[in-house]
Order: structure tokens, then C-alpha cells, then sequence
């Protein structure tokens, strides 16, 4: 197992965070809310950023992006990608979220 | 406003989901916007602030690096003065015959080495002067003062310097008018004097230099003009500032460049200003030092 390959569940923590923060920068606190709504996601503690996957952590990355997306449009989608964009590098090409791309 | 007279809802359940959808997308851009916008202006307050501190930095290092300068001047400045003034006073006992008499060659000689130690310990005292002035440590002894008194010396201290150079120089003075004023005397006459000496200095043989003391208003002016060598509008803006030789430099006078400079600083510190007028090169030039004046224009008899 690569290093990559072995970091890649944290990765996947560290960028549905990431997405979530940056949302929270635009709209609060109902950042979390929404995030708490999308299935296969746990927020443990929003206000020390612990999260875990039930789920797969790809899918359910894209679900989350897909949350803003449907409440807050195109633009919500556009700041996802860009919060995500330097922790997608870390992470092979066949296990970044489609919607990160 | 994003709902219509027409179309306006009675209550939130009425509103249509496009458009409530269309109003939160809206409201999400707009956010964004403010979020972006912040960043910018954080981004600019951290710059600054880094920009702030860099030159507090540099300015701390600009005032230590000054104040060694000014202690090395002191410093330097006293310990030159030592020798020169020996330089100087056996030159003058040579001069004076105490070693016997001295044949022309040798008294020339001697001329020169006690003239040179001279204009070396006058550059020293500037020296010396500027380092007082600038740790704030030239000390001001202010009393009432009679500026006419202090012209008339000078006017006779400066005719042999006048006559040596085939100068006219001339004195302009009031008797029926008051010009007392709270001065350092010592240091007044120091400015009269260095005005005069370069008014002599800069002006060619054959030329005039003219001393006069009137008042004027609330003030007593001191003003010296000759038709000497003048003074070009690049260099008068000048001329006020440390080390600025001015067209003197181009006539090889010698001095620190720090007679005007020095001059200035003792008239600020009598509350008073100094001014210098020309209308450029070989056109001559005038230097006004105005006083405050005490009691009235006339003289009390």
C-alpha cells in the first residue's frame, strides 16, 4: 500500500470539511445543517470539524456537493471545487469525487 | 424585491418554489461576493500591516544608524580640535616673532599652515555645532538683546575682510529705531556674521555688500546684499540643508557646507526665520534674518 493510497480516508475527511467550512464562510451555520442532512456522513463535533463516513466516502462527497448545489445553485458548486481543489491533487484519479472534477 | 404586486404571496407557503429557489441562489451569490471581498481586504490589512512593521524596522535602524553618526561626528570633531588648536597657536607664535624673525619664504609658509588650521577649526566647530543641535543639546542663553549693537561690531570685524577683497562695504542702520529682542547673543552674531563672511566670500572685487538692521512690523530684520556671484533657483531650495555648498563649491571658498544650515537652526530656535532672495547666477543675493521685536519701533528716550 502507497502512502497516498493509505492517507486516502483522511484525505476524504479533510476535503468534505474543507467543502463544509467554506460553505459555513458564505452561509453560516445552515452549512452544517445541510452537511448533517446528506446520508453516509456523521458530523461528530461541528465546532472542532469531526466528520466520518458510513458510506462510501466518494459517493457521499458527491451527495454533499449535490446538497448545496440543489438549495444554493451552480455557484455553491463552483466553491466546492475550488475548497477541494488542492486536497484533490493528493488523491489517486480513480478516487476523486466526479462532481470535484 | 423579488416577487411581483400581482404575484406577491399572502404568506411563505404561497411562494413559488422557482422563485424562492431563485431568491436563495441569489442571496448564496451575494454572500459569496461579501466573502470575497473580505478575503481581499484581509489579504490588503495583512500587507499593510507587514508593510507597517518593515518600516518601523527600517526606521529604527535609520535612527540608530543617525545617532551613531552624530556620536562619531562628536567624537571626532573633539579630537581634532586638540591638535589643530596647537597647529594653530605655534603657528602664530612663529608669526608673531617668538622664534625669532622669519624670512619671507618661511613667513608665507607659516601664513598658509596657520590660515589652513583656521578654516580646519572652523569646520570643526560646525562639526561640533551640528552634533549640539542635533542631540538637542546647544544651549541658549536668551536676554534682552540690542541687534544694533551687534551689527556695529560686525561691521567693524568684517571691514578688513572687505577692504583685503577691494569690496565696498557699507552698514544701513536706523538710530532712532528700537531693535531689542531676546536673543542669544553669541549665537545671533555667529549667523550675522557667517551671512556677511559669505556675502564678502561670493562677492568678486570691485562689488558691494551692504549690511542693514530696520524694523518691520513685530519684527527687527537683519539683511545682507551684495551683487556677487548669486545664487541659481535649484540651489536655493537647497541651501538651507546640511553639507550645501551651492555655487560656492564652484568657486573653491573652502567652509563645511554647514554655515546656512547652522544658521537656520540658531534663527528657529529664536522663534525667528530666515530668508535668502536671488534672481540667479551673477545676479547677486540677499539674506534676510527676521526677529521678534520687544516693545515699541521707536527708541525710548
Amino acid at each position: 500500500m502507497d502512502n497516498i493510497t493509505k492517507n486516502t480516508p483522511n484525505i476524504f475527511n479533510q476535503i468534505s470539511l474543507q467543502i463544509i467550512r467554506e460553505q459555513a464562510f458564505i452561509i453560516g451555520p445552515v452549512a452544517w445543517v445541510e452537511a448533517g442532512k446528506v446520508s453516509g456522513l456523521n458530523i461528530t463535533d461541528s465546532k472542532q470539524g469531526i466528520v466520518s463516513f458510513s458510506g462510501d466516502p466518494k459517493t457521499t462527497i458527491n451527495q454533499l456537493v449535490a446538497q448545496y448545489e440543489r438549495l444554493f445553485g451552480r455557484a455553491s458548486h463552483e466553491v466546492c471545487k475550488e475548497a477541494a481543489k488542492d486536497l484533490v491533487k493528493n488523491l489517486p484519479a480513480d478516487q476523486v469525487p466526479s462532481s470535484l472534477v | 424585491m423579488f416577487f411581483t404586486k400581482k404575484s406577491k404571496p399572502n404568506n411563505l407557503n404561497e411562494v413559488p418554489v422557482e422563485e424562492f429557489q431563485k431568491a436563495t441562489e441569489e442571496l448564496y451569490k451575494q454572500n459569496l461576493e461579501v466573502v470575497k471581498l473580505n478575503k481581499k481586504l484581509s489579504e490588503l490589512r495583512l500587507r499593510l500591516e507587514e508593510t507597517n512593521l518593515n518600516l518601523e524596522i527600517a526606521n529604527d535602524k535609520l535612527k540608530s544608524l543617525d545617532q551613531l553618526k552624530t556620536e562619531f561626528l562628536s567624537l571626532a570633531s573633539h579630537q581634532l580640535r586638540s591638535p589643530l588648536t596647537a597647529i594653530k597657536g605655534y603657528s602664530s607664535m612663529l608669526l608673531e616673532g617668538s622664534y625669532g624673525t622669519l624670512d619671507n619664504k618661511v613667513d608665507e609658509s607659516v601664513k598658509r599652515i596657520y590660515n589652513s588650521a583656521q578654516g580646519l577649526i572652523n569646520i570643526v566647530e560646525d562639526l561640533l555645532n551640528v552634533s549640539k543641535i542635533e542631540q538637542g543639546g546647544m544651549k541658549y542663553e536668551f536676554q534682552a538683546t540690542d541687534l544694533s549693537t551687534i551689527v556695529s561690531g560686525l561691521f567693524d570685524e568684517m571691514q578688513i575682510p572687505a577692504q583685503t577683497k577691494g569690496i565696498s562695504f557699507t552698514k544701513n542702520v536706523s538710530p532712532y529705531d528700537n531693535f531689542m529682542v531676546q536673543a542669544d547673543a553669541t549665537k545671533i552674531k555667529q549667523v550675522f556674521l557667517n551671512l556677511t563672511d559669505n556675502s564678502i566670500k561670493y562677492t568678486q572685487k570691485g562689488g558691494k555688500v551692504e549690511i542693514s538692521l530696520v524694523r518691520e512690523g513685530t519684527a527687527v530684520v537683519f539683511r545682507v546684499i551684495d551683487n556677487g556671484i548669486g545664487i541659481s533657483t535649484e540651489t536655493k531650495s537647497k541651501l538651507f540643508e546640511k553639507f550645501s555648498r551651492g555655487e560656492g563649491a564652484k568657486v573653491n571658498t573652502g567652509g563645511s557646507g554647514l554655515g546656512l544650515y547652522l544658521a537656520k537652526q540658531i534663527v528657529l530656535a529664536h522663534k525667528g526665520t530666515v530668508l535668502v532672495e536671488s534672481a540667479g547666477i551673477n545676479k547677486g543675493s540677499a539674506f534676510t534674518v527676521l526677529l521678534p521685536a520687544i516693545g515699541t519701533k521707536e527708541v525710548s528716550i
